[in-house]
């Protein structure tokens, strides 16, 4: 394929730190009928890897910045990286050139068989060792930085030693990535494990985070009653925004996207969700200088939360 | 392909590829997988928690072979599709992280499949359903026309080989699954009603093509000759030779449809490498 940089229609420059949503297959529609109603929207990269749905992405990235986060890459694999499917992210990054590129401290592969999921890793240093070789290859295939997403999880391991932020910390130390700071997943680990959700936001490197990621979460029944899941399938929960709040004091405005994979709602619902975390987003940026993200325009986006 | 696992220093085998490969077992119910004491309790015990990401596994997987499978699904009805699924994801997971490469041999887990015995021609619709999912993500190429033959010098044109167009396949089907495949997505339920009552499941085979030459899907019902003369052309024989396998006074009109349709994506002047001993 060859490199998309001297098409005139691709937009251009880093995405701001404004509020974007996922696009998702029940709305190419809708992307493709009109002029995006959205900044920057965000996809799973392997729902884009071929096929009818690469073409809507390549239309869709005429019109607005694009960034790509992988679900399947599976960085916490003791066995290491699938070389085939890291080519084929890099060729899609290389195509689509997206502002940003992502993945999840998490793992779904082992002995070429891969379980479609984000599975927990033990936080040991033997974890952090596979982990930052692996974020390291794969930053070396895309040839940039990438941003690892902390994980919602479900259970712990007795034998882990590093707390996750820690973890998180050490491996931005090592490998010079950056982070998405996802705050439903903070809710929903921290309800699930016992943490104080403010802390582990307050133990974050906030100078590497690059994203914010925002959805909704549900409760779970029968015996796992008491736990948080993390469904994307509602509205961002109220403790959800009043910790999205209290990042803005702690971390500063970033892109802020709105993840809805299952009971996916019309696209003016998605839209009205974007125009909250915009609002958010807008009030904490009016103080901030550009070199922490801000646009220079910043009244231009204020129109998505009119 | 992955990479050798890491070796740490002091470990003799690497933990985390152990604990992983336990994960795996424990999640795809091998029921003889050692239980994984590592798991941390609490208010909700270490089953429940695993339950979690069991459930996460299977339900994505049945997901992605629902997509590629909606036929199978209509025809043996939801709660019986996702009892196959389960089995057959326990049995064969995924190998790439792209789920739409997720299926490939779906029909002989179900040709095997003992409680979807009396339904012969589920494997076939298999095939097909396959066969359309590979032809909506193979990736897009311009097919030639005639007019890519015309400025050939005539000579040339009998060692002609051709490259098969990227999203074709063929298949040869011993039961009608063409038309049950065509009745059975069918949207309006009324319709769908009548048309799978129209169809004759011990109807006899159908050989078809499955291509996606242009931007729409296309089910390509060849005749047998038709059928014979793309087969040996997609698996590189020249020209000269295919045309010898059909009647001589219909083999140029077969040949030009071929090409109209779209079969063909690329021409091969050179004669095919010999065979490395």
């Amino acid at each position: 394929m060859a490199g998309a940089a001297s098409d005139a229609r691709w937009g251009a420059g880093p995405i701001p730190a404004a509020a974007g949503v996922g696009l998702r297959f029940p709305h190419h529609a809708a992307f493709l009928a009109g002029p995006p109603a959205v900044g920057w929207v965000e996809v799973h990269s392997e729902n884009y890897l071929s096929g009818p749905a690469l073409a809507v992405l390549e239309t869709v990235r005429a019109d607005c910045q694009v960034s790509l986060h992988s679900v399947g890459l599976s960085l916490g694999s003791a066995g290491g990286l699938d070389a085939r499917h890291l080519r084929r992210l890099a060729d899609l990054a290389a195509w689509i050139e997206p502002g940003l590129i992502s993945e999840h401290l998490a793992w779904g592969a082992v002995d070429h068989a891969h379980l479609a999921d984000l599975l927990p890793l033990p936080l040991t240093e033997e974890s952090l060792e596979i982990v930052c070789r692996n974020v390291a290859q794969a930053q070396a295939a895309m040839g940039r930085r990438i941003l690892i997403e902390n994980p919602s999880t479900y259970l712990q391991f007795s034998h882990s030693t590093i707390p996750e932020p820690e973890f998180l910390t050490e491996l931005v130390a090592r490998t010079g990535c950056g982070l998405i700071c996802d705050v439903n997943n903070i809710v929903v680990s921290a309800t699930n494990h016992g943490w104080d959700p403010v802390s582990y936001l307050r133990a974050l490197p906030a100078a590497a985070i690059g994203e914010f990621h925002l959805a909704g979460h549900s409760a779970a029944a029968g015996e796992a009653a008491g736990l948080l899941l993390d469904t994307h399938d509602r509205a961002v929960a109220p403790e959800v925004w009043a910790l999205f709040d209290a990042a803005m004091d702690l971390i500063g405005p970033r892109p802020s996207l709105i993840e809805w994979d299952a009971a996916i709602p019309a696209l003016p619902i998605l839209l009205q969700e974007a125009a909250l975390a915009e609002r958010i987003l807008a009030r904490h940026r009016a103080g901030v200088s550009d070199d922490l993200g801000a646009s220079p325009d910043p009244g231009k986006r204020h129109e998505l939360a009119a | 392909m992955t990479l050798e696992p890491p070796l740490i220093p002091g470990n003799a085998m690497n933990s985390l590829l152990r604990l992983q490969r336990q994960f795996r077992a424990a999640l795809l119910g091998d029921a003889d997988a050692p239980p994984l004491p590592e798991i941390l309790g609490g208010a909700v015990d270490p089953a429940a928690r695993l339950d979690i990401y069991r459930n996460n596994v299977i339900g994505n997987l049945t997901g992605a072979l629902r997509l590629t499978y909606p036929a199978i699904e209509r025809l043996v009805g939801a709660e019986f599709f996702a009892a196959a699924c389960a089995r057959y994801i326990a049995a064969t997971p995924p190998g790439s992280a792209d789920l739409y490469e997720y299926g490939a041999d779906f029909s002989d887990f179900l040709a095997g499949f003992e409680p979807a015995r009396e339904l012969a021609y589920l494997p076939d619709v298999a095939r097909l359903e396959w066969a359309v999912n590979q032809a909506l993500h193979a990736s897009r190429a311009p097919a030639i026309d005639a007019a890519a033959l015309a400025d050939l010098p005539a000579e040339a044109q009998a060692d002609l080989r051709f490259t098969a167009h990227p999203t074709l396949s063929l298949l040869t089907l011993t039961h009608p699954a063409g038309a049950i495949w065509e009745a059975v997505l069918t949207a309006d339920p009324d319709e769908r009603d009548a048309a799978l009552a129209a169809v004759d499941p011990a109807a006899g085979g159908e050989t078809l093509a499955v291509l996606r030459a242009a931007d729409a899907l296309e089910l390509v019902r060849l005749s047998p000759e038709a059928f014979a003369l793309a087969r040996a052309l997609v698996d590189g024989q020249p020209l000269a030779d295919a045309l010898d396998l059909v009647a001589p006074d219909v083999a140029v009109a077969l040949f030009g449809g071929l090409l109209t349709q779209g079969f063909f994506s690329g021409i091969l002047t050179q004669p095919a490498p010999l065979p490395i001993e």
